[in-house]
């Protein structure tokens, strides 16, 4: 009986090696996009439209920490997307970015989002200070930019004194809009295209862009890229009118500017 | 779009050639540490256990250093043996076993200890090579420890994300394991779909669970049947 | 059987506060390391099969050196053609006794073997168990199945730890004649370990006496285990004569049994076993009385007279061997020898009930 069962084991293994790896969707490397989780689902869509017109290119999305590491330990790759400057910056400065390539791509908005059944009528963050009660809920401005924006905006309404107390810091912004969702906090300050698609929660107010720094995705092509002509092509396409349509029904808005 | 169905294979073919290479290098090790008596040996201990000890996203980025495109050995494997570890599922495979290693090295050193030294004193002296006591005696007796370690190790391959993200990357078809696809859609907003492959994952650890409890359970039933035969 | 010595080591080997420091020579036959247990009789065991690495010294084995440290040889286990009988048989409880016998034979190259495993299995008295697992084996079976698997790798010499430990009169007793067989047989050298007298007597052509890691007597068994035994009495060593012998009448029915041993016939109670049946008898040293005359109106029913072989003084007792067609050691006070003019040479009775004799088939 033993010897069945060692005989088991030793079949699972054997066809664990035997089923080789995945096969690979191209002939040459695709385009490689390293792209910030928050713009996966989004970067992905593209990605589709883009093979169907006959582009090759691949997603890898991550924390955008994870993603610079990639890029600066050589991961072959073209292109990096990221949500917020600093990150960018820092490539930029340690020579991994093509010159010239740097584009801020898309930008964001901070919202006010409150649960579905919550019947007050607070759309400033002024309001959240004077007339709420309960908890806001805020991407930890330690962990993500989201919550620094946040912080920025609280202090450039004069109210973030006051709210101290009832801030919720969250791991990141995704969880600070679910907190909400689920009723653990009764406010949050979020990103637009947060709220996107999440139940039990209603958009309460807008927060003036000029109370907090301009929110950035910015986009460029690496110089390791190993095809650079797929790397600037896929480039134009992201800056594309046809891609912007897709990046607008995500809640993005796109930029598209050279910096 | 990337159905559930090729994310589940591929979690499937990484977790199982991740355990595939972890059984025979852990049982070595295992054995190492537990049979053999040297000065150092500590070390190598340390070593096994490291990978508990830190949080998986320094392993993934240890493994970029050490695979990445800017370090020797990655671009020796690249240029001579056109192997690349770096956002394949060669990294996510490497990722996954190194995790999984100490839970099955730690489960193989019990079950190799339990393993009566006489027993295999009694084989060495009948003329048999350390290698074949190892295969005919310590490893039929320390089966069912093994058994356990290896689906232990198998379980925590399927859940690996850190180590993974980091030198596999992310990429939907190629490399994105379950738990890599649950962050995806957690991070998009898409709960929903995240909770389908959460519930994927709990089922396919029942499983293995199950799997070896039926192993197990025969084996012990086995056992006794052959002890009642014979009059005492 | 050459006359050369079939072992010879000198061996040092220190550990945690204690120090081995034995020389042996063995011929062939059977050697006995006797002595009390913590004497370091295990360990020159495992440092002759390999099992354990002396600090110094120098084994050979039939002018084979195994283990030399001034020459650096270490020859690892598995090379030194040695059969290891352990304490409880370390049989592979995975395996059945055949499988376990089949072990080392497999492994044995074809032009080495020298024994039939299916002759051993009959030697040994096993062929209706070998095919159960250990688990399922009584002990003196188990040990059997130990000793038919080292012998089946033909080794050059048999090491033997306590194969008797723990095992009653009876199964000892069928342990103790099959390893006569094995010697009368097959003529491997063996080393025997044992803190137990009785086997010693029965078994040894040649015994050691091993105390606190040191050899401290050599010699013929009767000797030196009778010089060692009274230090054994605080342990509870008992001397027994083990004999072998064959069932003449089982009696019944009022009549007694007799067991014929050697070329004198021993008056028994009734017997389960039939006539003609081989059988091992018990007859403990301190239960016989020496008479110089033939006693008369004796309730015993065994009177046997005999000639003294040797007398063995130790700390007031003393040891006679006595030939009564059969060699039988006798306890008495060492007043006794003097009194009685105890000597070799010396024509005595040896007188015993038959109620004090133990038989057990074998």
């Amino acid at each position: 009986m033993t010897r069945h069962s060692l005989a088991a084991i030793a079949a699972l293994l054997l066809i664990a090696c035997l089923s080789c790896g995945p096969d690979r969707v191209a002939d040459g490397p695709p385009v490689r996009v390293l792209a910030a989780a928050s713009l996966g689902d989004v970067m992905r869509e593209l990605a589709i439209d883009y093979r169907a017109q006959g582009g090759a290119v691949e997603i890898s999305e991550g924390p955008s920490g994870a993603l610079a590491v990639q890029v600066r330990r050589g991961v072959p790759s073209e292109i990096v997307v990221f949500a917020g400057q600093r990150p960018m910056d820092e490539l930029e400065r340690a020579g991994f970015l093509e010159p010239g390539s740097r584009i801020n791509l898309l930008s964001n908005s901070l919202i006010i989002v409150v649960r579905d059944t919550y019947g007050g009528n607070v759309t400033s963050l002024a309001d959240l200070a004077e007339r709420f009660e309960g908890k806001i809920a805020i991407a930890d401005p330690d962990l993500a930019p989201a919550g620094e924006y946040a912080i920025a905006a609280l202090q450039s309404a004069g109210v973030l004194e006051r709210v101290q107390g009832r801030l919720v810091r969250s791991l990141d912004v995704r969880a600070a809009t679910a907190s909400v969702s689920l009723g653990t906090a009764d406010a949050a300050v979020v990103y637009t295209t947060d709220a996107i698609g999440v139940e039990n929660i209603r958009v309460a107010g807008t927060i003036p862009p000029e109370t907090y720094p301009e929110i950035v995705y910015p986009a460029a092509v690496l110089n390791g890229a190993r095809d650079l002509d797929g790397a600037h092509r896929f480039m134009e396409y992201l800056k594309s009118e046809r891609a912007s349509a897709t990046f607008r029904s995500h809640g993005f808005t796109r930029l598209a500017a050279m910096r | 779009m990337i159905s559930d169905w090729s994310v589940i294979l591929l979690s499937l073919r990484v977790s199982l050639v991740a355990t595939a290479l972890v059984v025979p290098v852990g049982l070595v090790v295992a054995w190492v540490l537990v049979r053999k008596r040297m000065p150092g040996l500590f070390i190598l201990d340390l070593l096994v256990s490291l990978p508990l000890a830190v949080t998986p996203v320094v392993i993934g980025y240890a493994l970029l250093s050490v695979f990445g495109q800017r370090s020797p050995v990655g671009r020796f494997l690249e240029d001579t043996l056109g192997v690349s570890v770096a956002f394949t599922w060669l990294g996510a495979v490497l990722a996954s076993a190194i995790l999984a290693f100490p839970l099955a090295v730690r489960a193989y050193m019990v079950a190799i200890s339990g393993v009566d030294t006489r027993l295999e004193s009694a084989a060495r002296s009948l003329g048999a090579r350390p290698l074949r006591v190892f295969a005919t005696i310590t490893l039929p007796l320390a089966y069912r420890g093994i058994l356990a370690g290896t689906l232990l190790a198998f379980v925590r391959a399927l859940s690996e994300f850190g180590a993974t993200i980091m030198i596999a990357g992310n990429i939907p078809g190629q490399t994105q394991t379950i738990p890599l696809a649950i962050f995806s859609r957690i991070s998009a907003g898409r709960d929903g779909a995240a909770l389908q492959l959460v519930v994927v994952a709990v089922v396919l650890a029942a499983l293995s669970i199950l799997v070896h409890n039926y192993l197990v359970g025969r084996v012990r039933t086995g056992e006794s049947a052959g002890e009642a035969r014979g009059p005492r | 059987m050459s006359a050369a010595p079939a072992l010879e080591l000198a061996l040092q080997r220190a550990y945690s506060g204690f120090t081995l420091d034995v020389s042996i020579k063995c011929g062939p036959g059977i050697t006995a390391i006797f002595g009390p247990s913590g004497s370091g009789k295990t360990t020159t065991l495992n440092c002759v099969a390999g099992l354990a690495r002396p600090t110094r010294g120098r084994i050979a084995l039939g002018g084979r050196v195994l283990f030399s440290s001034e020459e650096g040889i270490n020859l690892s286990p598995e090379r030194r053609r040695i059969g290891y009988v352990f304490q409880d048989g370390a049989l592979f409880p995975h395996l059945t006794g055949r499988e376990n016998i089949l072990y080392g034979y497999r492994i044995t190259p074809p032009s080495e073997r020298r024994f039939d495993p299916g002759d051993l299995i009959q030697l040994l008295g096993i062929g209706h168990v070998v095919d159960r697992r250990p688990g399922s084996l009584s002990g003196g079976e188990q040990r059997r199945v130990g000793i038919a698997r080292a012998l089946a790798t033909s080794p050059n010499l048999l090491l033997l730890d306590e194969p008797l430990a723990g095992l009653d009169l009876r199964m000892g007793g069928v342990v103790m004649s099959h390893l006569r067989r094995v010697r009368a047989e097959l003529g491997i050298p063996m080393l025997y370990v044992s803190h137990d007298v009785t086997s010693v007597l029965a078994l040894a052509d040649d015994a050691i006496v091993l105390a606190g890691g040191r050899v401290t007597a050599q010699g013929k068994p009767s000797k030196v285990a009778l010089e060692a035994v009274a230090g054994m009495r605080s342990e509870g060593g008992v001397l027994e004569n083990v004999l072998e012998g064959t069932v003449a009448d089982s009696g019944g029915d009022n009549r007694p049994g007799r067991v014929t041993v050697g070329n004198a016939e021993f008056v028994t109670a009734p017997l389960d076993a039939t006539p003609g049946s081989a059988v091992s008898v018990y007859v403990g040293a301190a239960e016989i009385i020496l008479a110089r005359e033939r006693p008369v109106r004796m309730s015993a029913r065994n009177i046997l007279p005999g000639r003294i072989l040797e007398v063995w003084s130790v700390d007031g007792s003393a040891y006679v061997t006595v030939d009564i067609g059969t060699h039988v050691i006798s306890e008495v006070t060492a007043a006794a020898v003097g009194e009685l003019g105890l000597a070799a040479g010396v024509d005595v009775f040896m007188v015993f009930k038959s109620t004090s004799i133990g038989v057990v088939e074998s």
